[in-house]
């Protein structure tokens, strides 16, 4: 593992939630590029219905394998980029900070970083019916100051991470508050 | 009448096998380098390798057995697409 290549983790910082989207908002993904891949199987049912030359014929055979080849390895390939995205899209919660990973695409990434202390509310929302079977939402974070806002969507188990992060956030400002202040000159 | 060489289309095959496999390799390695190489990711890394796999084994016999010294005549007599031999 190589998260520090994400997060350069400080030495008293321990990973408290490594979050990914719920699995069950990348099951349409997953449906699509099978039907994706099987297209080539209705097409070929096609052509042998309506013109079999074009599939005995040993040229155009060859040209049509070309084209099937062509074409099931570009879904595998942008299926495995697409779990990529889906897999690199990570919400990571320490003790001391919060940092959000956003994959766009295979060549660009963002990284946001907040410290906990700087949380002042957060909201965990939960919509719909397979949402709130498999428990998952959005959880938006409000920062003090010119900060940005955080969100995440289909995080699993959302009530309990919020309550969690609020906790941690509430640690994370006691800490500060009662850390050594620099003496002035 | 326009025709090519069938092996045109071999080429181009070639150089997009290659493209497939830097695009594949920088998939890999994003996995790897960004520590997320799980079981979960190297489960979809084999399935979607087994996938690729397959379809190349299914597609190599047919590049073998096809003589790529022809040539692919388009629109030609009757407005078809027919294939010739270069030989005399």
């Amino acid at each position: 593992m190589h998260l520090n290549e994400l997060i350069k983790q400080k030495p008293y910082e321990k990973i408290v939630y490594l979050i990914r989207r719920h699995w069950v908002t990348y099951i349409p993904t997953v449906l699509l590029f099978i039907v994706l891949a099987a297209v080539p199987l209705a097409v070929a049912f096609i052509l042998n219905q309506t013109s079999p030359a074009l599939l005995t014929e040993p040229h155009s055979y060859a040209f049509f394998m070309l084209l099937f080849s062509v074409y099931e390895l570009s879904i595998a390939l942008f299926f495995y980029a697409s779990f990529l995205m889906y897999y690199l899209d990570l919400l990571i919660i320490t003790n001391d900070r919060l940092v959000q990973v956003q994959q766009r695409n295979l060549f660009s990434r963002s990284i946001s970083e907040l410290d906990l202390f700087k949380i002042q509310d957060s909201t965990s929302e939960v919509h719909g019916f397979v949402a709130t079977i498999f428990a998952y939402g959005k959880l938006s974070i409000q920062t003090a100051g010119e900060q940005k806002n955080f969100a995440f969507e289909a995080v699993p188990n959302v009530h309990a991470v919020r309550r969690e992060l609020m906790s941690l956030a509430e640690e994370d400002r006691k800490f500060h508050l009662n850390a050594p202040k620099p003496i002035e000159q | 009448m326009f025709s090519f060489p069938f092996a045109a289309l071999l080429v181009a095959y070639a150089i997009f096998l290659v493209i497939f496999l830097i695009f594949s390799a920088a998939n890999v390695y994003h996995i790897y380098h960004t520590g997320t190489f799980t079981i979960v990711a190297a489960a979809v890394t084999i399935i979607v390798s087994v996938w690729s796999l397959l379809v190349l084994v299914a597609t190599i016999p047919v590049i073998m057995g096809i003589d790529w010294g022809t040539a692919v005549v388009l629109f030609g007599p009757g407005g078809t697409i027919s294939f010739e031999s270069y030989a005399p």
